[in-house]
């Protein structure tokens, strides 16, 4: 006799299912990409997925304007030349563009402050989705409302298109510290913490029992070097983003493969030497100090 | 006995497999270096990105091969012998000392320890990685230690990505919660491969495949194309556990 299973069905965009992808993804390097020539290198550089966008955060900065989801048509040239997951922007806010994405296959979507937001007061609604969201964020209540709006995967945002890995170690150093504050308080004050820190309290609870966020977390905005890879994953951080990092500096492959060396020999400090040997030029960036307030895309979002 | 099992830490999902081996009493390590490997008596090879784990197994060449010791180009050699295909522009990287970076001996001792009888359990990526023919990708590295052809994401981009309850005989009634993330298939086997587990008939993939398998055992080696790590169920990792004690 054949074992009981009266559930012969196939569930998709399950929230576990949704989780998984980055789950598979962590102790590796996402990369920006703007065309599949890119998107093709950053594969061969050893990528765990790439990010497709209009324009690196750097130029975006530079050239001003209104930063939008990228073209279909290069997205899908992008799907069609990688075997490795691909990634792609919109707007806050802005849930068609994410129907577009989801359409055009994409495996995860971005809902990203480095595009210009489409909705100042509202995020998508991720649980509608059946493909997982990332959601960038400054600290855990940032992080912990986007959870609770569906997203499967948190990026801190760092400042991108600086190339200063200042905000990234802030933003990182804050919600790790945030969890770990939250797993030696007493139970008495969650309550008031998730009320003062804008958090879903159930969630508080699960993060205070746990120890950790339930989703994945990498680091972003700013980083450029191995060493900057490095520094944020001896934090805590599950893998990490590099956007302008990589295709703005004078060596773009060389760069990749040191920087998903150093994302996985994190510790290893002769290895680090190594790789970050002869890289060429970094991007040349600004500093977040030098930037007036409007100009830091990390605050967009809330 | 008290066991020890590796997880290799490349890149992947290394602490989901270690807390599933600690639920099962077992002392579980993140592999990164070859020298770590004597401790541990069976290793899991994770969920992660194929190419990802290639390109940090074997690096481009950083120093010129004129450069590289009579010595060294023999280990380049006996690399490039074992990648699925033959493909010139992968070999090792090694640093200014002439020293090779250390990951370029783990996947050779790896390999090498799985020939010698050590247990080795691939999921998902860990099962393209112990294959021996790789479908439609003959760049794709492989330690080429089960005699089995491999589907690479044979369903699909995510939004295909699915969980579904899988009969698997060995573990008796009560289904297994099976979750496939970009899963590959296994598509043809050996005739000393024992297939455990089929995909069910109402699961749909990109293509027909002759066979569809999704859990197989050769010898001393285990694959699955889908993540019991990710669920709190650890019957296959039980199952993995005594196929060491053995």
């Amino acid at each position: 006799m054949s074992p009981v299973n009266d559930n012969n069905k196939v569930d998709k965009g399950t929230h576990i299912v949704k989780k998984a992808l980055p789950q598979m993804l962590k102790g590796g390097v996402i990369m920006d990409v703007v065309n599949a020539e890119q998107a093709k290198i950053a594969e061969e550089a050893g990528a765990v997925a790439v990010m497709a966008l209009e324009r690196v955060p750097a130029d975006i900065r530079l050239n001003g304007g209104v930063a939008r989801m990228s073209d279909p048509e290069l997205i899908s040239q992008i799907i069609s030349t990688v075997s490795i997951p691909v990634m792609a922007k919109v707007r806050i806010g802005h849930f068609v563009e994410a129907q577009i994405l989801e359409a055009l296959g994409v495996d995860c979507i971005d809902e990203s402050e480095v595009l210009t937001p489409a909705d100042e007061e509202y995020h998508i609604d991720k649980n509608k989705f059946g493909i997982p969201f990332v959601c960038g964020a400054r600290n855990l209540g940032e992080a912990l409302r986007r959870i609770g709006e569906g997203a499967s995967m948190i990026r801190t945002k760092g400042e991108a298109g600086t190339g200063d890995v200042v905000e990234a170690v802030r933003h990182a150093r804050t919600i790790l510290g945030e969890i770990k504050k939250l797993t030696v308080m007493p139970h008495e004050e969650l309550m008031t913490y998730a009320k003062n820190i804008g958090a879903p309290y159930e969630l508080l609870l699960q993060i205070a029992q746990e120890g950790r966020l339930p989703v994945v977390n990498f680091a972003a905005g700013g980083i450029a070097t191995p060493a900057d890879a490095a520094l944020l994953m001896q934090l805590g951080v599950d893998g990490v983003f590099v956007g302008s990092g990589i295709f703005k500096s004078s060596n773009p492959v060389k760069r990749a493969e040191a920087i998903v060396k150093a994302t996985t020999y994190y510790t290893d400090a002769g290895l680090l030497a190594t790789v970050s040997r002869n890289l060429g030029e970094p991007m040349s960036g600004s500093s977040v100090q030098s930037l007036d307030v409007k100009e830091k895309l990390a605050t967009r979002g809330w | 006995m008290s066991l020890t099992v590796g997880v290799l830490a490349l890149q992947g999902d290394v602490s989901e497999h270690c807390r599933a081996l600690n639920a099962c009493g077992i002392k579980s390590i993140a592999i990164k270096y070859e020298k770590e490997l004597s401790l541990v008596d069976g290793l899991i090879i994770p969920g992660g990105e194929s190419t990802t784990i290639a390109k940090l197994s074997f690096g481009r060449i950083e120093a010129s091969t004129a450069n590289v010791t009579t010595k060294d180009q023999n280990l380049v050699q006996k690399i490039s012998n074992s990648l699925t295909g033959s493909n010139s522009k992968i070999s090792v990287v090694v640093d200014k000392n002439e020293k090779l970076i250390p990951e370029e001996n783990l996947i050779n001792k790896i390999k090498g320890l799985g020939l010698g009888g050590m247990p080795i359990y691939g999921t998902c990526m860990g099962s393209i990685f112990l294959a021996k023919h790789i479908e439609n990708n003959i760049n794709q590295f492989s330690m080429q230690l089960m005699d089995i052809k491999v589907s690479r994401n044979a369903f699909g981009p995510q939004k295909n990505s699915f969980e579904t309850n899988l009969n698997i005989d060995f573990l008796g009634r009560q289904p297994f919660k099976a979750i496939f993330i970009r899963a590959p298939l296994i598509i043809d086997v050996g005739e000393n491969v024992e297939i455990l587990a089929n995909l069910p008939n109402y699961v749909e993939t990109k293509q027909e495949f002759i066979t569809k398998a999704v859990m197989v055992r050769e010898k001393n080696f285990l694959a699955t194309a889908f993540h019991p790590e990710l669920t709190s169920d650890y019957r296959i990792h039980q199952y993995f556990i005594d196929m060491i004690k053995k």
